[in-house]
């Protein structure tokens, strides 16, 4: 059993996965909910910007690196884009394959410019270590990476609420009026969405790099909870995704307290329980999608 | 009699048997070998069972590789701890993935499309996790080895050895054939038309009368099934089921084989297309270490200029309603 | 006598109440009209009779006997069935298997894993009978999309028909028809009225007028006005709803 201290502590890593987690699958909800594709190399976008930042940092300094990696693959998203259009409409399947060569692809070229070792990186070091409540220590980089996690998701929301840009693509691809008021040419939004949503896995991969091993295969990592954030919180909706990764990574984090060989899949049994509850998912609603 | 013969010449099955059947003996003259022959025909037993979900039904699974795994796994665990057989094991690997295609069917009979994709990769990843994580069964990182190929035959009468991989090669030969047939009456049964009907309107199966989720759920526990089949023949081969058997490249994998040989138009796309795809994957990890990368950029191409697949030319046929009433 | 009655039948979509606590009762073998502005509910009435959408209030009896909630799978088999606003036919099967898909159904055939369907002597004979009681002998091999649009709309029926029904729920069946068109289909639909009942909604008064042994009207989801047609010519409040279409 574990003390209050490591209880309050352990609970606390949930919520930070769970932020990380909800960061993780908001690019990939937007995409899916705009666009209805499941970018499969979303997960591999990720373990790109680790591996930028893992690159990059020692040349240009934290927050140089946390700048350009996000931006490097997000530019890697907009070349994407242009093989993934032509999937635009059609049966799902052919987006996801389509993803899922170049997932594959990525993995690939991961291993032979880096190798397929693991590596690790240091949390940078105006926040390494930990910080102390009374008698309970915390890591000073998880309240890091729950802080920006936290003011990216809010980006995220202001870009929805605020612009004409997150007006359509909340209102979906299908309302034209609205789409030729604004004026707006919905090639290039498609474009720019599959950039963003790359560009915010990337930025995902960069903060979560100092606390996951950087290998090829962490893309899978990332990919796997954004499917099931994404099941459990309703497709195509922003609160569903943000409700959905705490769930999760609450959950998870508890597990690995009292059950810690099942944390892996406790996230699955959590799913399986919410779509009998609710087919759509906690926030979703009756879609296209279906 | 000679009407039946004209009939059984011009239909592709026997055909495509018996070129199966010959095929160790040509293999050779194209550099192949054997195991390969094996590989193919267990890789279309997988990819035709698979097709009755994807082509015939249009649910497009993404995680239909855990249920060869479990097939794999089932197999290796009734072999090493149960019984030291080769029909039980393949039955219970068969079964175990038919139970848990039912299962996790459950949860998706009511679903299509992309929610239906979503789900499956889901399911199939923790199913994965559990392969991984319990270690006691399934062996964890290491897998289950020691898996036997063990003589067949009829008590009394005769035993063959399995370990000569020409032996086991017929063995999965006559499975295939009992496979192939089955599944072909089954999507040309009313069942199998109720199938393209869901695929083709969903809505309108349900306003005339088709209980549309117990369709959808028989036909994924039954790929489950063939699934299960195939996982084990493959443990079976490699004498061992490790865990990326279950990996959800597989998935990806069984999936590119229907669709490069065009197996959704066609009922033969499936056999085409495992037999394109090992011939493609040995060739390419000759070349390059780093063939994934190829690998990854062909499949792209595939989906994006070729997307019904090599069979697609040769659309399925069916007899003209005339023929029913005239001559039966 | 009564063959299909709705009591209180209500369904809400959010705020917006599509169908308002209808109650109406359908007699057996005639030919019922149900009219009414766009946005008045009546696809959505036809969806809660038909068991594509389940009431949120209320009771739907057919045959005196309630079938509210039940699924639309279950009501074919109970004998109501339907034909779609918007075409809704199998396009990429042939006119033959469009139809023999639901002459399977009703025969009970679905789930038969291991019999050759061609086999089915029952299910072809039936299909041939219906394809050339809706009027489409010859085109039996055409793939359903390549058929011309008003032969489609026939075919839609057709499908509903080959469920062997007692009730048929037409929607909007001359939608988009042009007007040599219409003539056929108003033909073809007082064929069928002569040994089922029919409901059909429908937009074009003359229509409506000519076909109908009785008419009810509905409004924002309420029936507001029932009878004859000669008493719904007179009726001012229709006249009202329908802005002088009358």
């Amino acid at each position: 059993m574990p003390s209050f201290p490591e209880f309050i502590s352990q609970l606390l890593n949930g919520l930070v996965l769970g932020l990380l987690y909800a960061l993780i699958a908001m690019g990939f909800m937007l995409i899916l909910g705009f666009m209805e594709v499941i970018n499969f190399s979303h997960g591999i976008l990720f373990a790109w910007g680790a591996y930028f930042a893992f690159t990059l940092r020692p040349m240009i300094g934290f927050w140089p690196a946390l700048l350009v990696s996000p931006l490097i693959v997000g530019i890697m998203g907009l070349i994407l884009e242009f093989a993934v259009r032509r999937s635009y409409g059609k049966d799902p399947l052919f987006g996801l394959l389509l993803t899922f060569g170049a997932a594959m692809a990525l993995e690939e070229i991961i291993r032979m410019i880096w190798g397929s070792i693991g590596y690790t990186i240091a949390a940078p070091k105006f926040v390494a270590g930990p910080i102390h409540f009374g008698l309970m220590p915390y890591s000073k980089y998880r309240l890091f990476l729950a802080g920006l996690a936290i003011l990216l998701i809010v980006l995220v929301w202001l870009f929805l609420e605020k612009t004409p840009y997150g007006a359509i693509i909340k209102a979906g691809a299908f309302d034209s009026e609205m789409v030729m008021a604004l004026g707006i040419d919905l090639r290039k939004l498609r474009t720019l969405v599959f950039g963003l949503g790359a560009a915010l896995a990337g930025v995902a991969g960069v903060i979560a790099a100092p606390l996951w091993s950087i290998k090829p295969t962490m893309g899978v990592e990332a990919i796997m909870p954004a499917f099931v954030v994404v099941v459990i919180g309703g497709v195509g909706s922003f609160w569903g995704t943000v409700l959905g990764g705490l769930m999760v990574g609450v959950v998870t984090g508890i597990s690995v307290m009292f059950m810690p060989r099942t944390s892996q899949i406790v996230m699955y049994i959590l799913m399986a329980i919410i779509i009998l509850i609710r087919p759509r998912g906690i926030m979703g609603e009756k879609s296209i999608l279906e | 009699m000679k009407r039946t013969i004209v009939k059984v010449i011009r239909h592709p099955l026997p055909w495509v048997f018996i070129f199966f059947l010959i095929l160790p003996y040509l293999l050779p003259f194209v550099g192949g070998y054997t195991y390969l022959g094996v590989e193919v025909l267990i890789w279309s037993i997988f990819a035709l069972g698979f097709n009755i979900l994807l082509g015939y039904t249009g649910l497009p699974s993404f995680g239909h590789g855990a249920f060869f795994g479990i097939g794999a796994f089932a197999l290796g665990i009734m072999q090493l701890r149960v019984t030291q057989g080769m029909w039980i094991p393949i039955l219970v690997g068969t079964f175990a993935g038919a139970f848990f295609g039912a299962v996790v069917g459950l949860f998706l009979a009511k679903k299509r499309g992309i929610y239906f994709a979503l789900l499956t990769i889901a399911f199939s990843q923790m199913f994965w996790f559990i392969s991984w994580g319990w270690d006691r069964m399934t062996g964890g990182e290491d897998g289950l080895a020691g898996i036997n190929r063990l003589p067949v035959g009829i008590p009394g009468l005769f035993r063959i050895d399995m370990e000569d991989i020409l032996h086991f090669y017929y063995f999965v030969y006559f499975l295939f054939i009992i496979c192939t047939i089955l599944i072909w009456i089954i999507v040309h049964s009313p069942f199998g038309r109720t199938l393209q009907a869901i695929r083709y309107n969903e809505v309108r199966a349900k306003a005339i009368g088709y209980n549309t989720p117990l369709y959808k759920w028989i036909s994924f526990t039954l790929s489950c099934a063939f699934s299960g089949l195939a996982g084990s023949l493959y443990a079976l081969l490699r004498n061992a089921a490790f865990s990326d058997v279950m990996h959800w490249t597989q998935s990806g994998n069984v999936i590119m084989m229907v669709l490069l040989g065009g197996g959704l138009t066609n009922f033969f796309g499936p056999i085409l297309g495992s037999g394109v795809f090992i011939v493609l994957r040995d060739l390419l990890s000759t070349l390059t270490e780093h063939w994934l990368l190829i690998y990854g950029l062909l499949f792209m191409a595939v989906i994006v200029f070729i997307p019904e697949g090599i069979l697609s030319f040769f659309k399925r046929k069916e007899p003209k309603p005339e023929l029913l009433v005239s001559g039966k | 006598m009564e063959i299909i009655r709705t009591e209180n039948l209500t369904k809400r979509f959010g705020g917006l109440v599509a169908v308002d606590h209808v109650d109406l009762m359908v007699e057996e073998n005639q030919l019922t009209s149900i009219i009414g502005p766009n946005g008045a509910g009546k696809t959505t009435f036809f969806n809660l009779l038909s068991g594509f959408m389940q009431a949120d209030e209320g009771k739907v009896y057919f045959k005196k006997r309630d079938i509210t909630g039940h699924p639309s799978h279950r009501i074919v088999k109970e004998g109501i069935a339907r034909s779609f606003q918007l075409l809704n036919i199998f396009n990429e099967l042939t006119l033959f298997e469009n139809i023999r898909m639901a002459v399977q159904a009703e025969k009970g055939h679905g789930l038969e894993l291991l019999s050759f369907i061609n086999s089915l002597g029952d299910v072809n004979d039936r299909s041939f009978e219906i394809i050339k009681a809706i009027g489409l002998e010859g085109k039996e091999n055409t793939t359903a999309k390549n058929l011309s649009y008003g032969d489609r709309r026939i075919l839609d029926i057709g499908i509903a028909l080959a469920s062997n029904p007692k009730l048929l729920l037409l929607d909007e069946p001359t939608s988009g028809l042009a007007s040599r068109e219409t003539g056929k289909m108003t033909d073809f639909i007082q064929s069928l009225a002569r040994d089922l009942t029919l409901v059909v909604i429908e937009h074009d008064m003359s229509i409506v007028l000519s076909i109908s042994d009785h008419i009810a009207v509905l409004h924002q989801g309420r029936v507001i006005a029932e009878g004859t047609p000669a008493e719904i010519q007179q009726n001012e409040e229709v006249q009202e709803a329908y802005l002088g279409g009358l």
